[in-house]
């Protein structure tokens, strides 16, 4: 199984954005690159290879729906794997229908502490199935 | 001297007859209407009218029987008409005082109105009331921002405070490199702290949500003695440090249940932990499931000093402690606990309440509907 390598996250708090990559970075030895929106995250996809999106659903403009969306339309972002955060769990269920690369739902406010971990349950999840 | 003392039987219609008694008598804002020992109005002022849809002019040849009222208590369900406070006191000769009372008008507006009765010597009764549909309107507009004004607040604290207790956690766990010892206690407060605040929030936001009917429910069989006892096993690490024991006592008969496991499990959880909380160190909390008609019963009961009697009546108020000052023993709740609780039970059909302990100590009980198959 390879490992879990390379995360996207994308979230317009960028107070958000430096924990969470300080956790994955630090705790997880991930390689982490940061977008502030959706547009900018679909861009990043294109040029740069990706084992998993942690993206953030309420976002203004492009919001992490719309991405999904557009990650599944296209051809090469389509099979990478997604964990929503949000603080609307409930969303799981309608999202997962809507766009199957969604893998789990990761419920704002979090300890990132926990993260890493957590992140690599999903990746193992995503590796097995 | 008043001439309505005493209106008995033998009371004359039109007996308000003094012209200045009579004038202060229309004038009151309070309605007023006297009842004869039959039921019967014999005297009514102005104010009055709305309430037993009868005017001065409808008494003009004798006294009057009420058509039908139609009233209903705050929480919407209807009020007997034997048991509306004027023909209460009539018929058991006591005072009935200070009753809210609904009264559905034709455009589904309800008006409402603060009822008390007092027997008359010699028979009948008079009934003020007071219409303080205005005052109740804007009473629950208040209580309606300010629940909002809450949710709302809650929702934009929730991301800072997750950047804030992110920050701490990760500086805590050395992400950004070894803190010095002498550190460590500071960013434990601020951990303690923030996370306080995160579970106020979501405390908050799980009750506006459980109230709003947007909480999802998933149902299933589950037997009552088994959720007690996965609940006293969850709430042991608490109990352990606590230096408190948990005594599960089951029903003699299983008890099947149709309901949200989860939810249930959140409630016993908070039960128990306030039992814990408010006990004294070597004391036992006794968890008992029982079987009460067609509901499943698990009361909770510590032997600490027992919920104060001024207390009482704020027990399930939202932001309410009995012991704001913190004496009890480890983290301070947000005072949502039994708010929350009472809110799913409702949800679930059920219901959480507090009941009065034989002996020392406080009892509080979870009742859910029994699955009726197994009755």
């Amino acid at each position: 199984m390879r490992p879990l390598r390379r995360v996207l996250c994308v979230d317009d708090d960028e107070d958000i954005l430096s924990v969470v990559a300080l956790a994955l970075r630090s705790l997880g030895g991930l390689e982490v690159t940061v977008a502030s929106g959706g547009a900018e995250a679909l861009e990043i996809l294109k040029r740069q290879p990706t084992d998993l999106v942690l993206l953030d659903v309420m976002m203004p403009g492009m919001d992490g729906m719309d991405t999904m969306r557009a990650m599944r339309d296209n051809p090469a972002t389509a099979g990478i794997p997604v964990v929503l955060m949000t603080a609307r769990v409930q969303l799981y269920d309608s999202a997962r229908r809507a766009f199957p690369g969604v893998r789990a739902v990761i419920s704002k406010p979090f300890d990132p502490v926990a993260l890493p971990a957590r992140l690599a349950a999903i990746w193992a999840q995503v590796q097995g199935d | 001297m008043l001439p309505l003392a005493s209106p008995g039987p033998d009371y004359v219609p039109g007996a308000v007859n003094d012209p200045a008694f009579r004038s202060i008598f229309r004038a009151l804002h309070e309605g007023v209407a006297i009842f004869d020992a039959d039921g019967r109005v014999v005297e009514i002022n102005p104010a009055a009218g709305p309430l037993l849809a009868l005017a001065e002019d409808d008494l003009r040849d004798g006294a009057v029987r009420p058509g039908p009222i139609e009233a209903v208590n705050e929480r919407g369900d209807p009020i007997p008409e034997e048991e509306l406070p004027f023909y209460a006191c009539l018929r058991t000769g006591t005072p009935r005082t200070d009753v809210v009372l609904g009264l559905r008008g034709k455009g589904k507006r309800v008006r409402w109105f603060l009822v008390s009765a007092v027997p008359l010597v010699g028979g009948g009764t008079v009934a003020s009331m007071l219409d303080f549909t205005a005052i109740k309107n804007a009473r629950d507009e208040i209580e309606q921002r300010k629940d909002e004004f809450i949710t709302t607040l809650s929702h934009e604290m929730r991301t800072p405070l997750m950047s804030l207790n992110g920050a701490v956690s990760l500086l805590h766990a050395g992400a950004a490199g070894a803190v010095p010892e002498s550190a460590l206690p500071l960013l434990g407060v601020a951990r303690r702290n923030a996370d306080r605040l995160i579970r106020l929030v979501n405390d908050v936001l799980d009750l506006e949500r459980i109230l709003a009917g947007t909480m999802s429910l998933s149902l299933g069989l589950h037997e009552l003695n088994k959720i007690a006892r996965i609940a006293a096993e969850a709430a042991s690490p608490l109990a352990t440090a606590a230096g408190v024991q948990l005594a599960v006592i089951p029903s003699e008969k299983s008890i099947l249940l149709q309901t949200d496991v989860d939810r249930v499990q959140q409630i016993l959880a908070n039960l128990l932990s306030n039992a814990i909380k408010f006990s004294p160190r070597g004391a036992t909390v006794e968890i008992r499931v029982t079987r009460v008609a067609q509901r499943g019963q698990v009361t909770v009961r510590d032997f600490g000093p027992g919920v104060p009697k001024h207390f009482r009546s704020r027990l399930f108020l939202k932001f309410s402690q009995a012991d704001p000052g913190g004496r009890t023993r480890g983290e301070r709740g947000s005072g949502l606990g039994l708010s929350i609780s009472r809110a799913i039970a409702a949800a679930l059909g059920g219901e959480v309440g507090h009941e009065e302990p034989v002996g020392r100590g406080a009892a509080f009980f979870l009742a859910l509907p029994r699955e009726r198959s197994t009755a």
